[in-house]
Parts: structure tokens; sequence; C-alpha cells
């Protein structure tokens, strides 16, 4: 080997032993005091040729294989949380406990489901602020994504859809009465994001845009996210599913035949 | 609500979903089985079975591409016509070529036990997955809504910006065909994996010698890697980057495996073939996807491929795929985010580097500067450090914290288990070659600086943390890192 090579793999082998230096003294005691001893103890006996090479590394594999097999047992759910998904779908229970990820649970939900809504989609045209977006600086009413998003985001999802002019409009839902047969799944923050995604109005330059300024100026003048409710009372049976919603962009869930009977009889 | 409840109300509603996802795999499986079957001549039937799946997926993936690029819209009719018009095409023109098609019955029910079997227990749901908010948005909701639209649309703004669009494409089979999530997907890619890996050292250490310790050794190195906590959180993480970490080490060993067949003309063209459509498939699986199919390019050129093979078969279709989503993105839809991975600066800089590659390969490759190519890996690993440089000097605040990022996720377990100190140790025993730099080498230098460098360019800095995105595509360099131990572990061994 020449002068220039033996040079220049001495320099990598300090450059190793100085980042493994460096890894060692950041990282946990457990941890130095097990990868110093294998560290330095292989390469020391490498060096003293004690053992045959072959034998050491086919051994350092093995050993590492085993700790492996330790910590991934030990800490693999800690540094990433894992789930068992037997039930076949993306919504888990932990989501459930968690109140995240409602929107899976509605998709899943009314993928076979027909829904009926209170409200056709209204055209931004048709609100008191379309084409003043320069004059008053805030382009946006707020009652037209109230109004809508929920009706665009069931509209795409659901199986089905119509629409019922005789269902409670946003103004008039109060489901105080009734909270207790309904069910909290999760805050909607990040589902009606993605009613922002199906709005192919173009009023304005990106929808990325809109669910910034609706969640980060709009939202927060408001007490808290809407919430989704469900009354799950059969409603795995029944084909149809009503939905109604708040001004505050509570979403309510709920059978057909539970609507009509507690709901609507008032 | 009674969890109990809850969890029956969930069977009821996912009646039959587990069926058909098994139904669905067993079917990408044979529809690239077929597709190998036209047009492999000479290459083996277990590397044909083992290819079929990523295959079948990049079939899916590329004719869903293609629709949605040009506007047709997006149902599973339209897909089903596709798929059988481009089998009918490949069929007369591979036929017409001479080949023979074998066909045994007996492999058939063999291959289809198999793969039904392991197709059930991919989907059965006791493997476990990671969920997190990506998952959810980017990789189901998304595709959800582009099967429900049936075509791409300006309003998707940031999801054709930051989501790896042929990744969505392989999400939205759930919703064609009628089930929720694509886990067991995913872990039949795992399984599949493992056979490929396990094949690729198997190949790398039999080469010849005693083929019980090649297969034994091969076991070994499969099981370490999928020990390997890095690898191990990749795979079973619902995200693009599983798809990403395997594609690019499957063409990445074809190259390997075509260097050695050499003397095989229809069979190393065939590996052209399938390389050539993994890449195409690769290149949009991330947002950052053309820019590491360019690295692998450039690395393959390493080997002795002629600047015609390259050129055709590797850099064309990333060019293709590249330059039609950006005209789409950009002229077509006209999509502006404010905030958003891709922009038109970024896809400038990419059309740059394909620019660069493409003409690097028709004009300088083996023609000029030829006393350069001699050294090409000297040369390779030099510029891109000169780049990396040129990035510290343009941003040192940036470039400090990313680096160090890096290193404390990779030192602080942040994903990595005790991964970075494996390879340190094992870096210090193995004896330093005086040999000229390999393939492998080249390629895993080549990609931890190139990531830092794609890292950089992404606005804001790297965060420490497992879910850092910059975390994650260093994390996909695993495969690569075992590999390339286990080949210098075998020159060790075999060493004369």
């Amino acid at each position: 080997m020449k002068k220039s090579q033996v040079i220049i793999q001495g320099m990598i082998t300090a450059v190793l032993f100085l980042l493994l230096f460096l890894s060692l003294s950041i990282s946990s005691n457990k941890v130095r005091i097990v990868f110093s001893i294998l560290g330095i103890g292989a390469f020391v006996l490498a060096k003293s040729k004690k053992i045959n090479i072959k034998i050491l590394i086919i051994s350092v594999m093995i050993v590492f294989f085993l700790l492996n097999g330790i910590y991934n047992y030990r800490n693999m759910s800690i540094v990433l949380p894992m789930e068992q998904t037997t039930n076949q779908t993306l919504y888990q229970l932990s989501d459930y406990e968690n109140k995240i990820y409602p929107d899976s649970f509605l998709r899943l939900l009314l993928s076979e489901k027909k829904v009926v809504i209170p409200y056709e989609l209204k055209p931004y045209s048709e609100y008191s602020s379309y084409g003043k977006d320069d004059l008053e600086g805030n382009p946006f009413s707020n009652q037209y994504y109230i109004e809508n998003n929920y009706a665009r985001y069931l509209m795409t999802f659901a199986n089905a859809y119509t629409v019922d002019e005789k269902l409670p409009k946003v103004e008039t839902v109060n489901m105080e009465l009734y909270q207790d047969d309904f069910y909290n799944f999760g805050g909607t923050n990040d589902m009606l994001r993605y009613s922002f995604l199906l709005n192919q109005e173009g009023i304005q330059e990106s929808s990325y845009f809109w669910y910034s300024w609706y969640y980060f100026t709009f939202a927060q003048e408001r007490e808290q996210y809407g919430f989704v409710y469900i009354n799950m009372d059969g409603i795995t049976e029944e084909d149809v599913v009503v939905a109604i919603w708040d001004k505050n962009e509570n979403l309510f869930l709920m059978p057909m035949s539970y609507y009509e009977k507690e709901v609507a009889n008032g | 609500m009674d969890k109990l409840a809850l969890q029956s109300d969930i069977f009821d509603l996912a009646k039959g979903y587990y069926i058909r996802q098994v139904v669905v795999i067993i079917g990408i499986f044979f529809l690239g089985y077929v597709f190998l079957s036209f047009m492999q001549r000479r290459n083996s039937n277990v590397w044909k079975a083992l290819l079929a799946y990523p295959i079948g997926l990049s079939i899916w993936g590329l004719v869903s591409y293609c629709l949605l690029e040009v506007g047709i819209p997006y149902r599973l009719s339209s897909i089903g016509i596709s798929i059988l018009l481009l089998l009918i095409v490949l069929c007369i023109y591979f036929v017409k070529q001479r080949v023979q098609i074998e066909f045994s019955w007996k492999r058939f029910c063999f291959l289809f036990f198999l793969v039904a079997v392991i197709s059930l227990i991919s989907a059965s749901g006791i493997l476990r997955v990671s969920i997190s908010n990506d998952s959810v948005y980017y990789y189901s909701v998304f595709p959800e809504i582009l099967v429900k639209t049936g075509y791409y649309l300006a309003s998707f703004d940031v999801f054709l910006t930051d989501v790896g669009q042929t990744t969505a494409i392989i999400n939205c089979i759930p919703y064609f065909f009628g089930f929720n999530e694509s886990f067991g997907i995913q872990h039949f890619l795992n399984f599949n994996f493992a056979g490929i890996f396990y094949m690729a050292v198997y190949e790398t250490i039999q080469n010849g010698r005693d083929k019980k310790k090649a297969s034994i050794f091969a076991v070994f190195s499969t099981m370490l890697l999928f020990s390997s906590t890095p690898f191990l959180l990749t795979s079973k993480w619902v995200l693009a980057n599983v798809y990403f970490m395997d594609f690019l080490f499957i063409i990445f060993y074809l190259g390997i495996k075509r260097e050695r067949e050499k003397g095989n003309e229809e069979g190393s063209q065939d590996l052209l073939w399938i390389q050539g459509i993994l890449i195409a498939m690769l290149c949009m699986m991330r947002m950052e996807g053309g820019m590491m199919a360019c690295l692998l390019i450039l690395c393959i050129s390493y080997l002795s491929y002629s600047n015609k093979e390259l050129i055709c078969y590797l850099t064309l279709p990333v060019c293709v795929m590249q330059l039609s989503y950006y005209a789409m993105l950009f002229i077509r839809l006209k999509v502006d985010p404010l905030y958003s991975f891709l922009d038109i600066k970024k896809a400038m800089v990419m059309v740059l580097l394909l620019a660069m590659v493409f003409i690097y390969f028709l004009l300088f490759r083996n023609k000029v500067f030829l006393f350069l190519q001699k050294y090409f890996a000297t040369f390779f690993i030099g510029t891109l450090s000169i780049g990396n440089l040129l990035l510290l000097i343009l941003n040192t605040d940036r470039y400090m914290t990313n680096l160090s990022c890096f290193g404390q996720n990779i030192i602080l377990q942040n994903g990595w288990g005790y991964f970075g100190f494996f390879v340190l140790i094992m870096l210090l025993l193995l004896p330093k070659s005086d040999k000229k730099m390999s393939y492998s080498d080249l390629f895993c230098i080549g990609y931890i600086l190139f990531t830092i460098a794609v890292c950089w360019a992404r606005s804001g800095t790297l965060r420490i943390g497992i879910g850092d995105s910059g975390n994650r595509v260093m994390m996909q360099i695993i495969p690569f890192v075992v590999f390339t131990i286990v080949e210098k572990i075998t020159e060790l061994i075999y060493k004369k």
C-alpha cells in the first residue's frame, strides 16, 4: 500500500473515532457504556489480532441484532405510537379516546349512506362581501364558510345526499337538549381544512390561503373550534343519516329515525 | 361511549374490507406478473415473482398518473381499459420480438398459494402500523378526494405541491375497490422487499461460491435489516417513505444485477425496461423524488451502462414525469400556493438539473474530459461536497442547524435506535479497501450529501424529532448501508 493511502486511511480512522467519541458523549449513560465497551473493545481486539477479524465482525453484527431486539421491544411504541388495525379501518379506537381524526370515522360511516343536509351549496356571489375584497380589506364572509363548509364535505364523502329545506338552519340549531344522546368524536379543525380543498370557486388565490385565514384569524376570535357529535343509536343499520350544524360549527349526525322522533318533533 | 360498542359498530361498517384488500393485493401481484411474463426473456422465475408486485403497483400508478395528467376522468373503467390496452400493446410488441411465454400450472398454483397467504397476513391487521396526521390527510383524504372528483383540480393546491403523487395514487386503491385503508398493500410490499433484499445479498455473496453459506448469511442480513429500528419504523409508518425507500433500493440493486449479467444481453435489456418503469414511478413518489432519481442515475452511470441506455431508459422517464407534472401544475392548472414545498423556482432548478444530466450523457460522458471520468467517484463526491460547502457559506446558520439536527436525531435515537453506533463501529472494524470506490459506497455517500443539500433548500430548518421529514428521508438510507456493509464483509471473507 502506498504511503499516501496509509495516511488517508489513518485519517479516516481518526475521524471515525472522533465521531464515535462525540456520539457517545451526548448519548444517554446506558448507551454510552454499552457502545463504548462494544466499539472500543472490538477495535482493540481487531488491532491486537487476538481474534479473527471475520469472527469479530460477525459477532458484532449478532450483538447488534440482539440489542435491536431489546431496543425495539422496549422503545419502539414510545418513539412512534403503533396500532394493531384488525378492524380494517383507518379510524382506530385510540382516535376516539384521543378525540382526533373524527373525519376518518365520518368518511367510513358515510361511505355507504345517504346524508340529508339543510343547504344546497350557495355560491360566494350570493354573499354580501362578494366583490368587496379590495375595498374592505377582509374579503371573507364568515357566514359563507359556516354555511357551506360541512355541506361541501358531506356532499363529497357520503355515498349520496339530498337537501331537506325543513331541517333547522345554522342560526336556529340548538342541540343542548339532546347533548346526552350524542358522542363527541373530536374537533373538526383539520377536517374543515379539506372542505377548503373541495372549494372550486376560485374566489381567492388558493385554498390553503383560505384555510390559513380561516383558522389563524377568524377561528381565533371564537372560543373553540367545532366538534363532531354523533348519535350512534342504530346508525350503522340505517341507510339515511341527518346532518345539521350550528353557528359554532358543531356538526351533529344522527339516524333519520332519531331525527324524526326526537329533534323534528322538538 | 363504550369502547366495545364502538368497536362493534366499526366492524359492522367494515364488513368485507379484509377480503377485498386481499383480493386486490393478489390482483396487483398478478398484474405485474403477467406484464413481466410478456417482457422477460432470460431473467429467473424467482426475480419475476419478486418484481411482480412493485411492477404491478407501478402499472397502476403510471396509468392512473397519465389519466390524471391528461385530464381523462379517473375512474375504474378508464384505468381498466388503459391497463388492458397497455397489456395488448406490450403483448404484441414483445411477442413479435420472439418471446415464448412459459406457463406452468404447478408454478402458478404454488405462487398463487404463497401470495394469498402473505396477503392474508399483510391485510389482517395483526402487524402494527403507525398513523400520523400526514397518513390521514395526505395519503387517505387526498386520495379519496381524487377518486371522488376524478381530476386534478387547482383547488387541491398544496396537495399538489407537497404530496408524492404516485404514492397518493397507490392510496387511491382502497377507495376504488371499496375498502378503507392501504396497510395490507404496504405490508405486502414489506414482505416482498424482504425477499428482494435476501436475493440481493444472496447473489452478492454467492457469485459462484457456497450456496448454503450464502443463503444463511443472506437470511441473517435480511433479519439484521428488518430488526434495525429506522428501517422497521419506516416500513410501518403509513407515509410515502416506505414505498420510496423500497423502489429506490430495487432500482439501485438492479444496476448491480445487470452488471453481473453482462453476457446475457436479453436479460440485461429486460432489467433496463424494469428500471425505467420503476424510476418513472419513483420520481413522483415524494416531492424530492426527481432529485433523488437524478442522483441514482448519476451513480448508475458509474457502472458500465451506455449513454443511450442511461438516456432512454432512465433519464427520459424522469424527464417525462417531472416536466409533464410541472406543465400541468403551473401552466394548465396555474397552481400557486402561498406556502408550499414545490414552487416555480424549485421546479426550474429541477428542470436545470435534468437538463444537465441529459447533456452530460449526450455530449460528455465517455467522449470528452476522459481524465475526469476516470476518477468519476472522486469528482462526483467532490462536486457534492463543494456544493454543500457553498450552501454552508450561503446560509451558515441553516446549514449548521440542519447538520446538528441530523446528527442529534441519529445519536439520540429519534427513530434510529442504535443504528448510528453500529455503522460507526463497523466502519472502524472493516479494513479500508485500497481498491476504487464501489458503486454502493458512492451511492451511500452521495445520498447523505445530497439529502443534506436538499433539506437546506427547504424553507426553514430541520428539527429534532422523529417526525421531521429530513430525518425520515435520511432513514431511507438503511437498506443501502446494510447492503454496503454486507458487500464489504463478503469482500473480506472471500479475499484471496
